[in-house]
């Protein structure tokens, strides 16, 4: 069968990074996704903010703990987000991770 | 301006901010730290725990607040630096942490820490007063000023290039880099600002306009 | 806490600051590892085995300290689970997921909540063994013909071996000083040795 060749994805020009399928919880990772989901929660003594970030692998979770937004971070920005993430019923979440805003 | 800790640091601080006619609270567990001010003091004075809650609305806290967390112990700093951001909505806050290594993880929950081996009066209130229209340096023979501000949400997810802004530095999580005219601004990230004051004016209002956008 | 979770086959890393309690604390446990270190430092939670530990327990006497230690165990090792104790009741609002705490323990508060769970209103319950179950913690709710209402506490007929140690009221701890009068609705906590839940009874709750 014909095939058509497969172009690199955009995350895989970025080197250093790990597919969020390949992350092994509890291990410093990059990964390099976009944001698909974003919930803030503004209860005045707890507030946060968990974001989901897809790439062609998967979808992991990063929060943040006593903010309710983060300048810039928004539906379809592409984001660095390096970190130690633990995987909770399959789904892996970082806290308060490093992150790098993408054009 | 509410400061925590009234040790050689922030007595220093409470004196020099009140002789430049700022309104001064400064808080410290111990009344007798308060000696340290000297007579002459003009500010308030309030003992108590500096992130009780309670105690920072008696100090007259608010969002347009200045909080300066200078006590002897690093956590405290960092309790007294959330408890004012996160809770009343402080956003000029600036922790002292003794430890490097530390201060590059607060950064990260949103802390500005000054976190130098000569950290000094000096260097918290240009940390402090980065949000107030300072200038640190300037060319004697041309107009040009050296300023550091930091980035606020209204500019976050901005390339360099089109703020149109000279920024010739940015410490970004407790390290510095040299930006491309690409790099992507951040909230929270110190920009070392190069231009002339109609510039760096320029530069300010973008700052503060209210337009997040993205 | 080490002694005991090892009973139970876990590995226990324990760090403190203070070399004369590290010194002083020696265990033959093969199981119990004890590291001498500022649990605020990478380093420090590193060599303690935080990147693999199922369970961080900030159980210093310093809030601020168990607070940082549970960030720190949260977001730069994604410990599953981590336990903080809180020292001072003030500070209880800020041990939740703002400072990567999961579960907090707040000795102050841990008799005031277990006496507002529904307690039986006139029945004397044990709500903790002490000493190794030589003395026990007891709580009654007095009910209208408890013998005690009206009384003062120091004329309360109560064993010798027991004594009031705290009075809950409309959810305040009331001190107990000699002439503290009962109430109706008073949950009293009395704390006894020996076998004089008999005794207790008949001065609380009333002849059986």
């Amino acid at each position: 069968m014909f095939g058509r060749k497969k172009q690199p994805s955009a995350e895989a020009v970025i080197a250093g990074t790990t597919p969020i399928a390949d992350v092994v919880a509890r291990t410093t990772v990059t990964i390099v996704g976009q944001v698909v989901r974003m919930q803030s929660q503004s209860a005045v003594e707890l507030p946060s903010l968990v974001v989901s970030i897809k790439d062609s692998s998967g979808t992991a979770n990063a929060s943040w703990t006593g903010r309710r937004s983060l300048g810039g971070i928004a539906l379809g920005r592409r984001v660095i987000i390096t970190g130690v993430a633990t995987r909770t019923s399959g789904l892996l979440t970082f806290v308060n991770p490093e992150y790098e805003l993408l054009l | 301006m509410i400061i925590v800790g009234c040790g050689r640091v922030g007595s220093s601080l409470a004196r020099q901010l009140t002789a430049e006619g700022h309104d001064v609270v400064i808080i410290d567990r111990n009344t007798a730290a308060f000696r340290r001010l000297g007579d002459d003091y003009s500010g308030r004075t309030l003992t108590g725990i500096g992130f009780d809650r309670e105690l920072l609305i008696a100090a007259g806290i608010t969002k347009d607040s200045a909080v300066m967390a200078v006590t002897s112990g690093d956590n405290s700093n960092i309790l007294i630096a959330r408890v004012a951001r996160e809770m009343f909505g402080v956003q000029q806050v600036v922790a002292r942490i003794y430890d490097p290594r530390r201060a590059a993880i607060y950064e990260r929950v949103g802390i500005s820490t000054v976190a130098t081996v000569a950290w000094t009066t000096k260097r918290i209130l240009r940390a402090i007063l980065a949000q107030q229209g300072s200038v640190d340096w300037t060319d004697p023979s041309s107009c040009y000023h050296l300023a550091e501000r930091r980035i606020t949400p209204s500019l976050a997810g901005h390339s360099i290039e089109s703020t149109g802004a000279n920024i010739i530095l940015i410490n970004r999580s407790g390290t510095a880099q040299l930006p491309m005219p690409s790099t992507v601004l951040q909230e929270g990230d110190g920009a070392h600002v190069l231009g002339t004051t109609e510039q760096l004016e320029d530069f300010d209002r973008l700052l503060a306009s209210k337009q997040g956008g993205h | 806490m080490a002694e005991e979770l090892s009973k139970f086959g876990h590995s226990i890393f324990i760090v403190d600051n203070d070399p004369k309690a590290v010194s002083r604390t020696t265990t033959g446990n093969p199981l119990v590892t004890i590291i001498l270190g500022d649990g605020c430092e990478i380093d420090t939670l590193t060599k303690a085995g935080a990147n693999d530990a199922d369970v961080v327990a900030a159980v210093t006497g310093d809030d601020e300290d168990n607070l940082v230690v549970s960030l720190l165990a949260k977001q730069e090792f994604a410990v599953p689970r981590v336990v903080a104790r809180v020292n001072y009741p003030s500070n209880e609002w800020m041990f939740n997921s703002m400072w990567g705490v999961d579960v907090s323990v707040s000795t102050p508060h841990l008799l005031t909540a277990l006496v507002e769970e529904a307690v039986a209103i006139g029945s004397l319950v044990k709500l903790l063994s002490l000493d190794h179950g030589k003395a026990g913690l007891n709580e009654v709710t007095l009910a209208p013909q408890s013998p005690a209402i009206g009384s003062t506490v120091a004329n309360l007929k109560l064993p010798r071996e027991s004594a009031v140690v705290a009075i809950i009221r409309d959810g305040h701890v009331v001190v107990p000083a000699p002439d503290i009068v009962l109430l109706e609705g008073d949950e009293v906590l009395v704390l006894a040795t020996g076998d004089v839940e008999a005794e207790l009874g008949r001065a609380l709750i009333g002849p059986k």
